[in-house]
């Protein structure tokens, strides 16, 4: 028997105030807002305060996973904490939250600064830890407040994207099978202009030319300060990218499509998660789609697509589970899991 | 595939009839946005096995335009 890591529990949480399909109708009275949502998928989107940053959020869904499972603040002796909405440039808001959570001064605590695919590389640094025996019980909480970089004329955008934050605790536990893993992992700069926030870095800073805004020609209006999406390029490598990462990865495990149990993939969106089943030629039954209540969370579409696939008994104890996540960066991961 | 079946969907994706889709139909602003243009990628890749630059979808303006574009990404190998 060796020491496997495995996820224990996951628990998410939304912001409770909400846009509609219908607010954005009435905000955008000649946009189809019905064929928005065929292709979004999306009908509610979840949308933080002011005040309130990814760390809030993420800090709410852990305290929610330590009373739904019991678990302590002091068990936990590693935070990872994936996030683009960071609070501060600097200090990590790992370590913020390590101090909101009453989490113990021996515990390590570092930002993992990914997006779509950042649920999938936070699992494979668990698995680090944990099977090198570095840390016991690793609490990875991913999230992101997009609403807070989108221009308000952007529709597009603000018709996918959707706050929130998921926390999962993997520990470890004696067992001959892996429980997550083998992973394919896959990095591509080229793609870093096609979904980027332009300004505000160190490399182009907040000036008053950055703060004004632009119409893209598809009646989309930003600014350099806002999130930009090229959703032709996005789309473009979502094909070419995800349906090789996911055969190189059963060809790791040894595995056909068909021994799979369930697949979630992120959720970018529901037109392209189609084109992607399609073309892997995945059975719908077997494919997670949890875009309607949800929408586009970024990191944390994984986690909260697990979560209601187990709560909704798709996913079986112990069923091989395949997770995908794509996107910014480019950025992208699969792996193998086992959810006992 | 076809150029028929091509042009069949890609009036489905347009929302005319088949019929009125001919060659020099025109691309423009109002049935050419992010949207459509998103799924004529999904439909180019499913039915030709390749993928074009969005900078280049963008930047067509009639039909007979895309289909050399297609064209054009078959003869270099998508």
């Amino acid at each position: 028997m060796n020491c496997q890591a495995t996820i224990k529990a996951i628990a998410s949480y939304l912001p409770p105030t909400k846009l509609t399909n219908e607010q954005l109708g009435q905000e955008f009275p000649n946009w189809d807002i019905e064929k928005t949502f065929q292709n979004t998928g999306v009908a509610i989107r979840s949308i933080a305060e002011r005040n309130e940053c990814t760390s809030d959020l993420g800090v709410l869904a852990a305290e929610k996973l330590f009373t739904q499972i019991g678990c302590r603040p002091e068990d936990i002796d590693f935070l990872l904490f994936c996030t683009q909405t960071s609070d501060y440039f600097l200090p990590s808001s790992a370590c913020v939250i390590q101090d909101r959570l009453g989490l113990r001064t021996s515990c390590g605590a570092i930002d993992i600064n990914l997006g779509c695919s950042g649920f999938v590389y936070g699992l494979s640094l668990a698995k680090g830890l944990i099977e090198t025996d570095l840390a016991e019980n690793i609490l990875l909480i991913v999230g992101d407040t997009l609403s807070k970089v989108i221009n308000d004329q952007d529709r597009s955008a603000r018709s996918l994207f959707s706050d929130g934050a998921s926390a999962t605790l993997i520990s470890g536990v004696e067992a001959d099978e892996m429980k997550i893993g083998p992973f394919v992992f896959g990095t591509d700069g080229r793609g870093a202009r096609n979904l980027i926030i332009p300004a505000g870095g160190l490399r182009i800073p907040l000036t008053s030319e950055t703060a004004i805004a632009k119409d893209d020609g598809s009646g989309n209006i930003r600014t350099s300060q806002n999130l930009f999406m090229d959703g032709a390029e996005i789309f473009n490598f979502t094909l070419r990218t995800v349906p090789t990462a996911v055969r190189q990865l059963l060809e790791k495990c040894r595995m056909a499509l068909e021994e799979v149990d369930f697949f979630v993939f992120h959720q970018a969106n529901k037109f392209m998660l189609e084109a992607l089943r399609r073309k892997i030629k995945i059975p719908r039954e077997k494919f997670s789609i949890n875009l309607e209540f949800y929408g586009n969370t970024s990191s944390a579409t994984i986690p909260m697509a697990l979560e209601v696939a187990l709560s909704q008994g798709q996913i079986q104890p112990g069923a091989k589970v395949l997770v995908a996540g794509f996107g910014v960066g480019y950025s992208w991961a699969a792996a193998m899991i086992r959810i006992d | 595939m076809s150029k028929e079946a091509f042009m069949e969907d890609l009036a489905a994706i347009l929302e005319v009839e088949p019929t009125e889709l001919h060659m020099d139909y025109g691309l423009d602003r109002d049935n050419w946005n992010s949207l459509t243009i998103v799924t004529a990628i999904v439909l180019i890749d499913e039915q030709f096995g390749i993928n074009i630059e969005g900078d280049k979808l963008r930047q067509c303006y009639s039909v007979g335009g895309l289909w050399q574009l297609i064209q054009n990404g078959l003869e270099s190998g998508g």
